[in-house]
């Protein structure tokens, strides 16, 4: 039970890494970064081609990694979004948009990488097990769940009590009345697409090592995942992503245990259809004022 | 399809590989392989001959992609063509013929699609060197990226049927877009060969869908029965991605074979396809009493699940089975250490020293692509000289309708076709669509990271 506990916190740390990203930039833009995962992909890659075929080490494969992916983040919002912006294009546009510049990603992907699977070697620290208090699991399991912790609580902390964060919480209630208050709202915005593409690629780099699972596809199952976790945790909400990962990852978990892994994306979505019923704006999201 | 103006559009990868090499595997690199519109374009203009017999039909995301640098794609069909997309009319007497493969290039089942496609590639240039195909037929092949997708298929199937008149169909790989497909094929009129589709239920959709794949019933008794024989198992651990057809098939047939032996389960647990972290399942089959872990799953999943059996330290003094993967030369690269020892069926053994046909395949491809030929491969390599072979038995008539169902007879009559997979022969004409290799499956292991006969291992 212990080890599934572990595991079960570990899924969900891997999902709050990628599914927070993706609800800060909705939280600033009001879209969804229908691309986020194929720069979740693109930093898994990046770290193992330098690792892999330019023999980088891997901590510093994984430092470029981040920063690369911050980088196409950036240009994403520089490319697509911004532009989108200045015209008050309608949202759905700015999703299509994201969607293709996704696609493209994936593509010029394939072209570099090919179309298999790739997986970091094996490391010492991807396999054996740890125990601490009462809890033992795998000893990647504990890592991912103490970069995490870092990261995503390192966010929320800093949201909650930096100038910065004071300015990103400004321009989500109101980036024209943000602006009027001296914030640099777009160049806050672009910080916000650095950080959320440096989350994604910590998750995609995370999955390289632990799971075995670089492709230039694999975004699409945790995408999905994380579609699911920040409508439940309430779109827009750093905190509602950690909820709603840990709430989907708890019922992933308690399906295995009770032997009902089969069904556990049914359990999952019938809980959120549920919960919307009862709650249409999730668990910590703002409910929507009429003007 | 003389006259016929290329349409292919938006396969977005061709236009950023105007600005990188086209490495191995990639449509386009030799005359009349070209994989779209931009790149026909362009070969017409490098070659002054401009006729293109191989259009490569875009998959929805990636065409969607395509929109986004839609701009740099003309920039570079226009700054390289100038000239007429259309095709020259066909040498005069020469009957027209179009044939389509459907198979995933890209997406998630790519690990088998890709060296698919290569050996289509391979298999389309060895019938032109060869002379293979007869001077009063002028053969055309369109191919399609459904990326495995079920409507992407369907999408493909319907255009070409539709648009392009062809006889038959290659693809496309899995036996779920089989099942997808088969009945529109049927309803049409048009042959449509899954070679390695594998649900048993594939040849009942109707006489115009045929398989060359052995079903589950065919060989995982073989497995059970090899295993038996080696460490007789007492406890066999499984763990099933069941929503997939192929697979689904496969847990019946092995929980049939494993009763038959009298070897207990002591674990059954479940899996989606496509999952990223199966150490839950896994953690709850290591409480039960196992000799043997049997993966029930698609090829880039039983990597990934033999991956993290190892990493939790699973597979220590323990067996391994599985279904699908341990004959992919690529799933063993992702998995080294814990692929090591895994025993397998293959309906054909990528070291088949046994039959010089395959042995000639497996040097030329490895030589050509840098990798060596998985089965699937194997079998689209055959399969399009199958596809060649019945059209050269197909007395044309011009009528389509009339030569759709003459090539259907064709096809469901070769028999004694040579094959790189061993003879193949179609079952006869009142029969079930299933062309088989003589023989059976053999079963595979994998000995010092390479892929085994498991009698060679022992």
């Amino acid at each position: 039970m212990a080890e599934q506990i572990v595991l079960g916190l570990s899924a969900a740390a891997l999902y709050s890494l990628f599914a927070a990203g993706l609800t800060l930039v909705f939280g600033v833009l009001d879209i969804l970064n229908m691309a986020h995962a194929a720069v979740y992909m693109w930093g898994a890659f990046i770290a193992w081609d330098a690792a892999v075929n330019y023999g980088v080490p891997l901590l510093l494969a994984i430092v470029l990694a981040i920063i690369g992916a911050s980088i196409i983040g950036v240009l994403l919002e520089f490319l697509i979004f911004r532009p989108l912006r200045k015209r008050d294009a309608p949202g759905l546009m700015a999703l299509v948009a994201a969607l293709a510049a996704g696609g493209l990603l994936v593509s010029i992907a394939e072209l570099r990488f090919g179309t298999q699977i790739f997986a970091f070697p094996s490391g010492d620290f991807t396999q054996g097990e740890l125990s601490i208090g009462p809890l033992h699991g795998p000893t990647s399991a504990f890592l991912i769940i103490g970069v995490a912790v870092v990261v995503v609580g390192g966010l929320w902390w800093a949201i909650v009590n930096t100038r910065a964060g004071s300015a990103l919480r400004a321009i989500e209630e109101d980036a024209a009345v943000a602006e009027l208050m001296g914030i640099a709202v777009d160049r806050m915005i672009a910080a916000t697409f650095a950080i959320a593409s440096a989350m994604a690629a910590i998750a995609g780099i995370a999955v390289g090592l632990v799971f075995a699972n670089i492709s230039p596809f694999m975004g699409s199952e945790l995408e999905v995942k994380a579609f699911t976790i920040i409508i439940l945790g309430g779109m827009g909400s750093v905190p509602g992503a950690i909820l709603g990962a840990l709430a989907v990852a708890t019922m992933e978990t308690v399906a295995v245990i009770a032997g009902l892994s089969g069904y556990s994306p049914l359990i999952v979505l019938l809980t959120v259809v549920v919960l919307l019923m009862v709650r249409p704006q999730g668990i910590l999201g703002r409910s929507v004022r009429e003007a | 399809v003389s006259g016929r103006t290329d349409l292919a559009v938006g396969y977005v990868s061709v236009a950023v590989a105007k600005s990188t090499d086209e490495g191995p595997g990639e449509w386009g690199t030799e005359e009349g392989g070209v994989s779209d519109s931009a790149n026909s374009s362009r070969q017409g203009a490098v070659d002054g001959r401009g006729r293109a017999d191989v259009v490569w039909r875009a998959g929805k995301r990636a065409a969607l992609g395509g929109l986004a640098v839609a701009l740099a794609v003309l920039v570079v069909a226009c700054g390289d063509d100038g000239g007429d997309e259309s095709e020259p009319a066909a040498a005069g007497g020469a009957q027209d013929v179009t044939l389509g493969a459907v198979l995933p290039k890209t997406g998630d089942m790519a690990l088998l699609g890709s060296s698919m496609v290569q050996a289509l590639e391979m298999a389309r240039d060895d019938m032109k060197d060869q002379g293979y195909i007869p001077d009063n037929l002028n053969l055309s092949w369109v191919f399609g990226d459904d990326r495995a997708d079920r409507a992407e298929s369907i999408r493909l199937y319907e255009q070409f049927m539709g648009q392009d008149d062809v006889l038959g169909i290659l693809g496309p790989l899995t036996s779920s877009n089989m099942e997808s497909v088969g009945p529109i094929a049927e309803k049409e009129g048009v042959v449509s060969y899954g070679v390695q589709a594998s649900a048993p239920n594939i040849p009942d959709i109707g006489k115009y869908v045929f398989t060359s794949a052995f079903t589950s019933e065919d060989l995982d008794p073989q497995l059970i029965a090899a295993a038996k024989e080696a460490w007789d198992p007492q406890g066999v651990a499984i763990i099933v991605c069941d929503d997939d057809p192929v697979v689904q098939s496969e847990y019946d047939a092995f929980v049939g074979a494993l009763k038959e032996n009298q070897i207990p389960i002591s674990a059954d647990e479940k899996c989606k396809r496509g999952d990223l972290d199966f150490r839950r399942q896994l953690t709850r089959i290591r409480g039960t009493d196992f000799d043997t872990l049997l993966i029930v799953a698609l090829t880039a999943d039983v990597a990934k699940i033999a991956r993290q059996a190892h990493e939790i330290g699973l597979l220590e003094g323990k067996h391994l089975m599985s279904a699908l993967g341990g004959n992919n030369p690529e799933a063993v690269k992702v998995a080294p250490e814990a692929m090591e020892g895994i025993i397998n069926m293959g309906g054909w053994s990528p070291v088949d020293t046994s039959n010089p046909r395959s042995v000639k395949f497996i040097e030329r491809f490895t030589e050509r692509f840098g990798n060596p030929p998985t089965e699937s491969a194997a079998k689209a390599y055959d399969g399009a000289f199958m596809m060649v072979e019945a059209l050269k038995r197909t007395k044309l008539t011009g009528d389509l309708d009339k030569d759709r169902a003459a090539y259907r007879d064709a096809f469901a009559t070769v028999q004694g076709y040579e094959g790189v997979t061993g003879v193949i022969s179609s079952d006869g004409v009142d029969g079930r669509g299933v062309l088989l290799p003589e023989g059976g499956g053999v079963v595979l292991t994998v000995k010092d990271g390479k892929i085994v006969p498991f009698e060679q291992a022992q």
